[in-house]
């Protein structure tokens, strides 16, 4: 089990963004999938929180495909939304850093002495096609409980949460 | 003078493509795969028609390429090429897809661990046809939708991997079986207290609920070698297990171990020495991160008792386990785990015996990393420290009584020299390195009862890995070999410093 480090934010003009070094959602079984060929979806939602526990009060969520050229061994990532846009040839903690560097939030509405805790989490799932969305559907009650208690989901891979602070925006690093 | 002229053109003809290249392809057609052609806009569907006819142009490929990946930035365009009609034409398809590897021509389609006479002809013939085209993620996963639907088995994956042919892959369907069989043999030997092992069988369905069923023969982790059937029956639900096991044991007692419990008799302490151990144990395993688990149970034992006279104990007790892994830093080399154990037992569990046993054992452990992760084998360059820490109060039965001197801990010793009936307090630490073929460790260790002295016991232990590699030998001697890990114990005494010799240890 890796120690969630928090994760440090800063200030970029009007927007705060992480950086999560400890972070690496690109392992296990899912980096498996990405060496045997598949497209991985990923979706990150990152919010501010007014606790550790609190309800994200502006939550952004944000899209991607990561997939691995088996040829090359390199990775390449598309951000599906919001702003698409796609980069190749990128070594694992690359990916993973593109990823979230594209995470942005914006400071509107925070004071500057304001204490507010930064939520990120991600989940990521191997894109479903239409037929087996509809092959699910027609599942008996039997075939549903063995999917419920047996193997691991095919299709659900991992999922991370991390609720990082309290900050203060006058505390905050600022880049630009 | 003609054959010179001969070899002369020969040699020229041999290397004019080397020199000046080979003569361009023309382009036949241009292909758009992966999107339909009508979300590009038609300034650039326009140009993709132009280069028809042109001599292919790597880098006017890349720019075209680049311009659809402005209009559609969530894709990735990549320009690839197909053998045409005639040798000297090519077909241009611009791959666009979220996978990278769509750029990539199956090569073919196959089939692992399916019976292929399960498959209809017509399935067979649509996977088929994604031969000689890029791949297509969407269609492939309809594929493997129609198979699962056919095999009747929702667990049909599919993988793409190198094909033979440059740039070109296979798409392979697998498909894991709802049972699996499987067994596994451990095993060691000691010297002085001789071979032990275990074989299990297991079933398991779904990785969801199995059984096993185990045949034991130990002569190092308790007082007494005890041998028999363990059956285990478990069933998960994602962060939950629940295990039942059963097992009965026939018990045999070292010599030294009859004669310090016949001493102890005479002196009014019976230790209770059994002949049968028959024991149910469920317990509930709640895994609360991958890291942090927590297992709640109890086990009833039933004891037949062989002095003063043939008798049955019952003991009940009530366990609890908290086993933790916590890697210290982000690169995975410094991991610090343990596990805290109690057993209680009293007279609330109607048991015939009063006592509680606290187990703690502790460890830290630095694996160098070797080369990419995927490689390199934590088996490898390893240091760690251990410590166990043990107390029991009150009368416990000789199963729960401590030990040391075995295959795996203070090697060297005899456990039934050191404590014949094992003892209540255990104190044990150990600092071990592991190379590739070698590994050495100090342990240390004392055991005593409440009130007698402590005598702290010294040994270190010499293991040879990967024998069968060191001595390349061939087929499955190298397995055996490998796995054999011999080893030498030697107690750090005054006197009578005989070594240990064990097997399948480290």
């Amino acid at each position: 089990m890796a120690i969630s480090q928090p994760l440090s934010v800063r200030i970029e003009g009007e927007t705060l963004r992480v950086a999560a070094p400890q972070l690496q959602f690109l392992g296990g079984d899912v980096l498996q999938r990405l060496h045997n060929g598949i497209a991985m979806n990923y979706v990150f939602k990152i919010g501010i929180a007014p606790d550790r526990y609190g309800k994200p009060i502006n939550e952004t969520t944000y899209r991607f495909v990561v997939s691995y050229d088996i040829f090359e061994e390199k990775f390449a990532v598309n951000r599906i939304s919001p702003n698409p846009r796609s980069i190749t040839h990128l070594s694992e903690a690359a990916a993973q850093a593109w990823c979230l560097d594209s995470l942005a939030l914006s400071t509107t509405g925070l004071s500057p002495d304001q204490l507010f805790w930064v939520v990120l989490e991600y989940r990521s799932e191997e894109p479903k096609s239409s037929s087996s969305a509809a092959a699910d559907s027609r599942d008996s009650m039997i075939d549903q409980l063995i999917d419920i208690f047996g193997r691991k989901s095919q299709r659900q891979e991992s999922r991370g949460s991390f609720p990082s602070g309290p900050f203060r925006l006058s505390d905050l690093r600022k880049t630009r | 003078m003609k054959l010179r002229v001969v070899l002369l053109l020969c040699a020229w003809l041999a290397i004019r493509p080397t020199v000046f290249g080979q003569a361009p392809a023309t382009i036949e057609k241009t292909e758009i795969s992966g999107i339909p052609e009508d979300q590009l806009s038609s300034a650039l569907r326009a140009d993709l028609q132009k280069l028809v006819g042109q001599a292919y142009d790597e880098k006017a490929a890349q720019q075209i390429a680049e311009r659809i990946q402005t209009e559609l930035p969530e894709y990735v365009a990549t320009p690839t090429t197909a053998p045409g009609t005639e040798a000297s034409r090519i077909l241009l398809v611009f791959v666009i897809a979220h996978n990278i590897n769509a750029r990539y021509f199956v090569e073919a389609v196959e089939l692992k661990d399916i019976d292929k006479s399960k498959v209809s002809e017509a399935l067979w013939a649509d996977m088929q046809k994604m031969v000689g085209h890029p791949v297509d993620d969407a269609g492939a996963d309809r594929m493997r939708d129609r198979l699962a639907v056919e095999l009747k088995n929702k667990h049909v994956r599919r993988s793409v991997v190198r094909g033979n042919q440059p740039q070109h892959v296979r798409i392979v369907y697998e498909a894991p079986g709802q049972n699996s069989i499987g067994f596994s043999f451990t095993g060691g030997y000691h010297s002085r207290q001789k071979f032990s092992g275990r074989l299990d069988l297991r079933y398991t369905f779904f990785d969801f609920t199995g059984v096993n069923v185990a045949a034991v023969n130990n002569a190092e982790k308790l007082s007494e070698r005890y041998a028999g059937l363990q059956y285990g029956y478990w069933i998960g639900y994602k962060r939950v297990r629940f295990d039942m096991n059963y097992s009965s044991f026939k018990a045999q007692w070292s010599p030294g171990t009859l004669l310090a419990a016949s001493t102890s008799s005479a002196a009014g302490l019976n230790p209770g020495l059994y002949r049968l151990r028959d024991t149910i144990e469920p317990t509930v395993k709640l895994t609360i991160t991958p890291g942090l688990h927590i297992t709640l149970g109890a086990f009833a034992s039933q004891l037949q008792l062989q002095s003063p006279a043939l008798h049955f104990e019952s003991v009940r007790t009530a366990t609890g386990n908290l086993e933790y892994g916590v890697y210290a830093t982000s690169s995975g080399n410094h991991l610090i785990s343990g596990n805290y154990d109690l057993h209680v037992s009293g007279n609330t569990l109607n048991s015939s015996r009063t006592y509680t046993r606290h187990v703690w054992d502790q460890s830290y452990t630095l694996k160098r990393k070797q080369g990419r992760s995927k490689y390199y084998s934590w088996a490898w360059d390893r240091m760690s420290v251990d410590l166990k820490l043990g107390r029991i109060t009150g009368s416990a039965p000789m199963f729960e009584r401590f030990t040391l001197g075995s295959a795996r801990t203070l090697v060297g010793w005899d456990k039934n020299e050191i404590a014949p009936l094992g003892a209540s307090r255990v104190a044990y630490g150990a600092i071990s390195y592991a190379g590739k073929y070698a590994s050495i460790s100090f342990q240390s260790g004392a055991l005593w009862d409440s009130g007698q002295p402590k005598v702290l016991r010294k040994s270190i232990d010499l293991h040879i890995l990967r024998l069968g590699d060191i001595v390349h030998a061939p087929g499955p001697l190298r397995f055996f070999l490998n796995v054999a890990v011999p080893g030498i114990g030697i107690p750090l005494r005054s006197s009578n410093g005989r070594p240990m010799f064990t097997l399948g240890g480290s």
